[in-house]
């Protein structure tokens, strides 16, 4: 009540004075106030249930449409020329074991590919894809190819790929990739490559992707 | 005494009005922060993105006009032997300087040339297709042997010191160099130009196509070319 009364003399005293003295008209918009906040409340929770309930709080990652460009092992594996050695600044973490040396790491057939798709962020937070493995490679990274004015192309490895809340990201030639190096086993069309996905925000995603020629 | 009274009597009224404004505000805000804001629909993202506008592959390709003489070369060829650029005079030649490591540009474009040489059908051999590697160091007679198999029957890779590729390249404004970069378990990358080349039988060069040209349209430069052959 005190609080009212505190709004009351406010906001609004002399259309309160007005309508106080006629009780009747006071009813009247009482009972129509409580009409409108029930008449809101039965909005608000309708289009509380309209609203995609299924927009989770935080990122929900969909792959689509994934591919992987045939290839074979050549026999050059950066690994096998650089005899042990890494250029500077060159770590090789998460591919090898503590203590383990270069000569101890197993050499695959060389070669490289590439996986493409779509990443699609449904969920209403960012999220990015900060690296990726598969049994077919011994090397997965994360690259773009970026082509300049001269029609000059340079491939740059990334530190992850964003896909922002509601949003998108196409992996396709000429852009972002997921490059496999190093492979294990040739790829040829009709294979399946499995391939798994680390997300910023703690998840993996396990991707099968047919080996395709586009 | 007036206002006294006002003030008891009146919050009934105020009481649902305010509460209806509260839940109409809440409501509104509520309903905005569940919706995607328009920016955040729109921001999907484009390959290259990340500062640099998406490539826009050409739709046709740029003719010399007259086709330009380009000086012969002998590199090694897959099965470790010389080959020179006169040996494939006759026949039109589709030319790509390129790498095996290189996993996203170069097997695109011989992936195209491939469907090229499937689009010609019985004529698909009447034409000399070839990769010329701007990495000599990695890309051995062995190493292009196996890879060039990977895209088409007859395909030439063709690979020699980095001196001798630098002689052949400003004939077809070709720009390619070696780059130590950071962030990559490759020893290094090679930036290199992604255009593909059409010389004539003459082994003049007569058409430059960029990257992600339609391989119908290459398909059907070639076609015209063999048949102004077939006439002369």
């Amino acid at each position: 009540m005190y609080a009212g009364y505190r709004v009351d003399l406010f906001l609004m005293p002399r259309i309160y004075h007005f309508l106080y003295e006629e009780e009747c008209i006071m009813e009247k918009y009482i009972q129509a106030g409580y009409g409108v906040v029930t008449a809101l409340l039965v909005l608000l929770i309708s289009a509380c249930g309209s609203t995609p309930a299924a927009a989770p709080s935080g990122p929900a990652i969909e792959v689509s449409a994934p591919w992987v460009r045939p290839a074979v092992m050549t026999g050059m594996s950066d690994m096998a020329m650089e005899d042990g050695e890494m250029a500077e600044g060159e770590t090789m973490e998460g591919e090898m074991a503590e203590g383990e040396t270069m000569e101890d790491m197993s050499h695959g057939g060389g070669g490289n590919s590439a996986a493409y798709m779509t990443l699609v962020n449904t969920g209403s937070a960012a999220d990015a894809v900060v690296g990726a493995s598969t049994d077919v490679a011994n090397i997965v990274e994360l690259h773009t190819t970026e082509m300049d004015a001269n029609g000059v192309m340079m491939m740059r490895p990334l530190e992850q790929i964003d896909i922002p809340a509601n949003g998108e990201v196409a992996l396709q030639p000429g852009g972002i990739h997921v490059m496999l190096i190093d492979l294990t086993q040739d790829l040829e069309e009709g294979d399946t490559v499995n391939l798994t996905l680390e997300l910023q925000s703690g998840g993996t995603l396990e991707v099968e992707a047919p080996v395709t020629q586009r | 005494m007036e206002t006294q009274t006002t003030g008891q009597n009146l919050p009934r009224w105020v009481i649902p009005l305010v509460i209806g404004v509260v839940l109409l505000v809440g409501g509104a805000l509520v309903f905005n922060a569940l919706s995607p804001s328009r920016a955040e629909q729109n921001a999907s993202t484009t390959p290259g993105s990340g500062g640099v506008p998406a490539y826009q592959p050409p739709t046709e390709g740029t003719p010399i006009d007259p086709p330009r003489a380009v000086k012969d070369f002998t590199l090694t060829n897959q099965a470790g032997e010389p080959m020179s650029l006169s040996d494939l005079r006759g026949k039109p030649v589709l030319i790509y300087f390129g790498y095996t490591f290189c996993p996203d540009i170069c097997p695109t474009t011989l992936a195209d040339m491939a469907r090229v040489q499937q689009n010609l059908g019985d004529r698909g051999d009447d034409v000399a297709y070839v990769m010329v590697s701007v990495d000599g160091e990695r890309d051995t007679p062995e190493v292009l042997n196996k890879y060039m198999a990977n895209f088409g029957e007859g395909f030439i890779g063709l690979t020699g010191p980095d001196a001798e590729i630098r002689k052949i390249t400003p004939d077809y404004g070709v720009y390619f160099q070696k780059n130590e970069v950071g962030g990559t378990s490759a020893a290094y990358l090679v930036d290199h130009s992604a255009a593909m080349y059409l010389l004539n039988a003459e082994g003049e060069l007569a058409m430059i196509y960029g990257y992600g040209i339609p391989a119908d349209v290459v398909t059907a430069d070639v076609q015209a070319m063999l048949e102004r052959q077939a006439t002369r």
